[in-house]
């Protein structure tokens, strides 16, 4: 029973990795648009830009807690 | 800057938008490109293109960024190969660093900015080498 519940926490952990990892690919594109953009200045840019780098900042610390996590 | 016309560059990304955004990026400042969502294809337009550098993502379905690495570097030995880490593998892609099958690594998220810098420096490198 334990042994099942661990193998179920590790698959359950690769896949909220994975899925992290498809939205870490997600905000690189997001900005990377925004930086290709030729208003990169303009205000309302810049105000979406700081809002995807704190989706960004969020979700590196998540990532680094569950591969602390996994460290033990 | 150190850019010829002639430079190929392959990208190599599972995801779509990542692919469209470094295409974008590279063509705009004046490189060619080629794309492959996969290593198979990655591979196949590797022998087709002969590309100046190639851009890898680590981590792909199927064969990753790494075997993809060892592959073009088994045929290709001096071939640049920028790899792009996923977050959580940083660890690992130092290793690969370590071994020689990498010129440069970026971990996502990057900037685009870093993109550049990354082949301005391998491009660089090759100069120095033929001088």
């Amino acid at each position: 029973m334990e042994k099942k519940r661990d193998s179920d926490e590790f698959v359950l952990k690769k896949e909220i990795l994975n899925l992290c990892e498809q939205l870490i690919d997600q905000i690189t594109t997001a900005k990377g648009f925004l930086d290709l953009n030729d208003e990169r200045d303009n205000y309302f840019t810049k105000a979406t830009r700081r809002e995807i780098l704190r989706m960004e900042d969020k979700l590196k610390e998540f990532i680094n807690k569950i591969l602390e996590r996994e460290r033990g | 800057m150190i850019l010829l016309l002639s430079d190929l560059i392959l990208i190599v990304d599972d995801n779509p938008g990542i692919r469209s955004l470094l295409k974008e990026l590279l063509t705009s400042k004046g490189y060619r490109v080629e794309v492959a969502q996969n290593g198979a294809e990655a591979i196949e337009k590797f022998h087709q293109s002969e590309p100046s550098a190639v851009l890898l993502d680590s981590m792909m379905p199927g064969m990753n960024g790494l075997m993809v690495a060892e592959k073009l570097k088994s045929s290709s030995p001096k071939l640049p190969i920028i790899m792009i880490s996923a977050y959580s593998e940083k660890e690992e892609i130092k290793r690969a660093q370590q071994k020689g099958l990498l010129s440069y690594c970026l971990t996502k998220p990057f900037d685009i900015n870093e993109i550049i810098e990354s082949l301005h420096y391998i491009f660089e490198l090759r100069l120095s080498n033929t001088i």
